[in-house]
């Protein structure tokens, strides 16, 4: 008899993990969108709907990265939900030491597009942080709309995500 | 008589013409090195290769910090002791990255410097080991590589540049870029008016040090994840130029 139950109990538990599991799996499988944007704090900081002149508010931007073994690597994505004359995600790390020298940077840009993303930067130099850049322009025409830029960076996220820190390596 | 003495000396003409012209390209070639145009580079594959083509050229056998023959063969690492060997090989398969030390900058002919400059804007990927980056600028055709906010730090002997720039569009589109690398370098953006087509553009520049398994490591990591955005980013602007050429008014158009 008492077989019979744990047998029974058994069974119930693998029933019950593997409903889970497929649960799981149809979610992440079904909306490629979640999964893209899944974005943890601290290591993500994502800005999304953000505003570009002559688009409206159609911009994405984030920076994902983490500290692994003594490494800190990330990248960074400049997306728009149409296309866009001009988009340009650019991720830097900086190390100071009295003056300051970028460790690693990726800038990409690319024209008529809907987005780029940079390929992993990556530093072991302690005081490293990865800040992105993303600067969007509507229309080819140079005197349309403004182009406009965001910031957003890791580690932690949003810690320093100005373009002080982008641009020359000062804190924000 | 007269005809046959003419033709005869036409003939020695002709042939002390070709031996001067053999003779001066010979005087060239050691000079200015074999020329860049002999040893051109097959396109790069659309995907990347299960073991990518990356060189090193330097003095051998090679140590410089951590990073020795023995670590550069393991992670699969082409030896070459000079620049015309490994120009040869780069003729028969395209080359991913090369790996400069910087003692091979001083054998540098400057045929050779323009072979190297032509597979940087290939978008091949160059890390120069063991001399400063302001060194690194004239051999890539550069203006500068430090950006004009950072200090300069001057780097030793146990530290390297990474670097690697490609840019893909229409030919006329690209000549209204211009120097967009150096406007890039120098402003940090090189956004730019009246760009007709798709057009993508791409630059890493990492600096780093030699003196520890953990660097040497990253290195390998920074040059292995540039080879594979190089890649992608020919597939991106492929797929963009498709678009766009395939659906007007619907692809890339804004």
């Amino acid at each position: 008899m008492r077989k019979v139950v744990r047998r029974i109990i058994g069974g119930v538990l693998i029933l019950g993990l593997g409903l889970v599991g497929w649960r799981i799996l149809s979610s992440r499988l079904s909306s490629p969108v979640a999964w893209a944007h899944d974005c943890p704090p601290p290591n993500c900081e994502d800005r999304h709907n953000l505003y570009v002149p002559g688009a409206g508010y159609v911009a994405n931007a984030w920076t994902y990265g983490y500290w692994f073994g003594g490494v800190l690597e990330g990248w960074g994505s400049s997306s728009s939900s149409r296309a866009l004359y001009y988009i340009f995600v650019g991720s830097r790390i900086w190390h100071c030491a009295g003056s300051c020298s970028v460790q690693d940077q990726y800038l990409d840009q690319c024209f008529y597009c809907t987005g780029k993303g940079t390929r992993s930067v990556s530093s072991s130099v302690y005081d490293a942080y990865i800040n992105t850049r993303s600067a969007y322009r509507a229309s080819p025409d140079p005197s349309g709309p403004p182009g406009v830029e965001y910031y957003t960076s890791v580690w932690p996220a949003g810690v320093m995500s100005c373009a002080r820190y982008w641009w020359s390596g000062q804190r924000c | 008589m007269i005809r046959h003495a003419f033709s005869g000396g036409m003939k020695g003409g002709m042939g002390f013409l070709l031996v001067g012209v053999l003779v001066g390209l010979g005087v060239l070639g050691l000079r200015e090195g074999l020329p860049a145009a002999l040893t051109p580079s097959p396109a790069h594959a659309a995907a990347l290769p299960r073991e990518p083509f990356i060189a090193f050229v330097g003095p051998l056998p090679f140590a410089r910090g951590l990073l020795t023959m023995e670590v550069l063969r393991a992670e699969g690492v082409a030896l070459f002791s000079g620049w015309v060997p490994l120009r040869l090989a780069a003729m028969g398969r395209p080359l991913d990255g090369v790996i400069v030390d910087g003692e091979a900058l001083r054998w540098m002919r400057p045929e050779d410097q323009k072979w190297l400059q032509a597979r940087f804007r290939e978008g091949v990927v160059i890390v120069v080991l063991g001399v400063d980056q302001d060194e690194v600028v004239p051999v890539l055709g550069l203006k500068r590589l430090r950006d004009p906010k950072e200090g300069v730090i001057p780097m030793g002997p146990l530290e390297y540049t990474l670097v690697y720039s490609q840019v893909l569009g229409e030919p006329e589109d690209q000549a209204r870029l211009g120097d967009w690398l150096g406007r890039l370098i120098e402003q940090g953006d090189s956004y730019t008016s009246g760009i007709r087509r798709p057009l993508f553009a791409s630059f890493r520049k990492a600096i780093g040090r030699l003196d520890s398994e953990q660097e040497v490591r990253l290195l390998f990591r920074r040059l292995h994840t540039t080879i594979d955005g190089a890649y992608d980013l020919r597939a991106q602007f492929e797929e963009a130029r498709r678009r766009w050429e395939g659906s007007p008014g619907v692809g890339g158009k804004p």
